[in-house]
């Protein structure tokens, strides 16, 4: 199998990350940014992009909004500078915030352009995205799963219809006619991605037949790949590796000393992402009422929220993520980091782990990660790790033999 | 005295009902935090009034369904549930979020209404675009929203550790009714403004002097709004003066209801505007 690289980062705007504060999501003043500054770091991030599509790697850019962790409020935006300055890679966005966007026929509109600009190289990520988005985007959090899934709907039927306008009038969107102009390049439309942080959520993508990505997942990635898997098989569509995809911060250097110190820098995403206000981590409706009433005891929401995120070790005990060394998160597979060697030994591991997964995510900077480490680190791993991940022999687990015999 | 509690069906959605006491029906609408912390409130006012208390669907053990979304879809449900009950010169009362649907049924008939009580409601809006009249409680720590709701801090503190997981489960509940409600525009109807004259009730408006979600200018102004209306200000309350000062808002209620349309009131009259208006 081949598994496919994508580049990522999040854009961060690290100078605004000062200790004592308690946010920097939603209520950060944007009097702590230099928008000069914030041009140099945007530009320097676009230049890296492009180089990938030069060392034969992918692209991949994800949103957030009102942070001083990722200045890209929009992944379509860059995606569609990237669509006219790269030739080869593909692009995709991952995600779109579509249960937050008051109007999807503008997100069809905008993922049908990149893929004409692209001429066919996009691939259409959507994601619910992480509870504290619904304040930025002032989107009812109550209800905010079906609108999803109608938003998606709608995106789809818009892209693929070509026989003049159509009515919607959906639970949450009304229109008279919908008629979306240029029509996407790629037939019937790009591919689809969906991100989930649950062990069991592979079931609801594998029924849209879209792809499954997980960002940081660790071994809890292969509970949800087992689950796609699974529900893929049962109603016959495609599981194998290519819908499979991966999120992870991989750090390359000569030395292994080096390439741990550069995904320490990297890693300041993971240690800064969490600060957020308390008011913001649990919108109401984002979990369900029982899980709620058990957080109100505990203090501790449940589901995926980065403050409480913790990672399983090879030994079975688990980490809290923000606060993991390096070594840590190199045994629970969320950073792979070290010399090329090391890190394709601990790549093949982890696909072997996961019985497959056909899609890197590697978060090649983050945090304080200077450009000239960064462009070592995509140079490197493009020399000496990508060529080895081209025929990847895969040493499945049982689980994922016996369902590929199933198949 | 403890309530009767029974569950019956309003507009197709099982609904939690409370009663209390005996005398004309006095229909009470519930704020945000559900009946919690109303119990000392209700037992008073059922002294003098045959109290009933529902738990808004979605709020409490009532139920609510994907399809009822609004405090619009909340004005039609109470009508529906005063003409099930057969309730005829209703006293309507509502406390903040309770007060905003009291204001959308008087709006819409006030049939079967005698005459209304808001306390500290909010619905409506009157300032300029960039300035909020209620305070944002979802971008508040709980902690803030219990200092900007309470004069006594402490009446307002939820002690979980001896809370039943049914008690938690009830908080959950209304926090999501709640804010499917309220999140925007948040926690007002932009259009109760244009149609306040429409409320052609006696109306009482009373206000927790020390009110941080909405300021006395605010109700001052709702009282202003509304023909006749009275306005009475409870000192060393917040936002829920009926909690932190039971007896005397039910003195005010009592008094109000007693006097509301003769001239013989000793209520002080909303402002000098109306007072002319009248002569």
């Amino acid at each position: 199998m081949k598994m496919r690289v994508w580049g990522f980062c999040e854009n961060a705007y690290p100078e605004a990350w000062h200790p004592d504060l308690k946010s920097l999501r939603n209520n950060l003043p944007s009097r702590n940014m230099d928008p000069v500054k914030a041009a140099d770091i945007l530009h320097r991030h676009l230049d890296e992009w492009a180089m990938l599509d030069e060392l034969g790697m992918d692209i991949c850019i994800n949103e957030h909004h009102s942070t001083a962790t990722c200045l890209n409020a929009s992944c379509t935006l860059p995606l569609s500078i990237l669509a006219r300055e790269t030739k080869k890679a593909r692009l995709m966005s991952l995600g779109i915030h579509i249960a937050n966007r008051p109007d999807p026929i503008r997100v069809a509109e905008e993922v049908a352009l990149i893929d004409v600009y692209s001429r066919g190289r996009f691939e259409m990520g959507f994601v619910k995205a992480s509870p504290y988005e619904v304040f930025p985007a002032n989107a009812q959090p109550v209800g905010q799963q079906r609108r999803f899934f109608e938003a998606y709907d709608l995106i789809c039927k818009a892209l693929t219809s070509h026989d003049g306008p159509f009515s919607w009038e959906g639970e949450f969107f009304h229109y008279r006619d919908v008629n979306v102009w240029p029509r996407p390049y790629q037939q019937p439309m790009p591919p689809s991605w969906f991100v989930s942080m649950s062990p069991n959520g592979g079931g609801w993508i594998a029924d849209r037949n879209a792809g499954v990505g997980t960002f940081l997942s660790g071994r809890s990635s292969k509970l949800l790949f087992d689950s796609y898997r699974r529900r893929a098989i049962e109603i016959g569509r495609p599981a194998g590796p290519e819908k499979l995809a991966y999120l992870a911060i991989v750090a390359v250097a000569d030395t292994d000393e080096e390439a741990k110190r550069r995904a320490w820098e990297i890693l300041g995403y993971v240690r800064t992402s969490p600060i957020v206000a308390k008011q913001f981590v649990n919108p109401p409706g984002y979990v369900s009422v029982e899980d709620n009433a058990r957080a109100l005891r505990t203090s501790i929401i449940p589901g995926y929220v980065p403050t409480y995120a913790t990672m399983m070790l090879n030994d079975g005990t688990r980490i809290p993520q923000a606060t993991a060394t390096v070594d840590q998160l190199i045994d629970a597979m969320a950073v792979f980091a070290g010399t090329p060697d090391k890190v394709f030994e601990q790549l093949q591991a982890y696909n072997n782990y996961v019985g497959g997964c056909g899609n890197l995510l590697m978060m090649g900077q983050g945090g304080n990660l200077s450009h000239a480490d960064t462009v070592d680190n995509y140079r490197l791993f493009a020399k000496h790790v990508l060529p080895r991940l081209q025929d990847l022999e895969v040493t499945p687990s049982h689980d994922a033999m016996s369902l590929a015999a199933a198949q | 005295m403890q309530p009767s509690i029974e569950l019956t069906t309003v507009a197709g959605l099982q609904t939690e009902v409370r009663r209390w006491g005996k005398g004309p029906p006095l229909l009470y609408l519930h704020p945000a935090d559900g009946l919690a912390k109303e119990g000392e409130f209700l037992t008073a006012l059922g002294q003098h009034f045959q109290v009933i208390a529902p738990s808004h669907p979605g709020f409490g053990n009532s139920l609510r369904q994907d399809d009822f979304k609004t405090v619009e879809d909340l004005a039609y449900f109470y009508l529906d549930f005063m003409a099930q009950e057969k309730l005829e010169g209703v006293i309507l009362a509502g406390s903040s979020f309770g007060g905003w649907i009291a204001l959308e049924i008087a709006i819409r008939s006030s049939a079967r209404l005698a005459q209304m009580v808001l306390i500290d409601t909010v619905g409506v809006r009157f300032s300029d675009r960039e300035k909020p009249d209620i305070t944002d409680v979802y971008m508040l720590s709980d902690a803030e929203i219990i200092e900007h709701s309470y004069f006594d801090v402490a009446r307002g503190k939820l002690d979980i550790a001896n809370a039943t997981d049914e008690e938690l489960l009830i908080v959950s509940r209304n926090r999501v009714a709640l804010c499917q409600y309220a999140w925007s525009p948040y926690m007002h109807n932009p259009r109760m403004k244009r149609w306040l004259h429409r409320v052609d009730v006696p109306t009482l408006v009373l206000w927790g002097g020390q009110d941080r979600i909405v300021s006395t200018d605010y109700g001052q102004r709702i009282a202003d709004e509304i023909t006749g209306a009275r306005f009475v200000r409870i000192e060393d309350a917040g936002h829920y003066p009926h909690i932190e000062k039971p007896k005397q808002t039910v003195e005010s209620i009592v008094a109000f209801s007693k006097n509301a349309g003769s001239d013989s009131s000793s209520l002080p009259l909303a402002s000098e505007k109306l007072v002319t208006a009248q002569a």
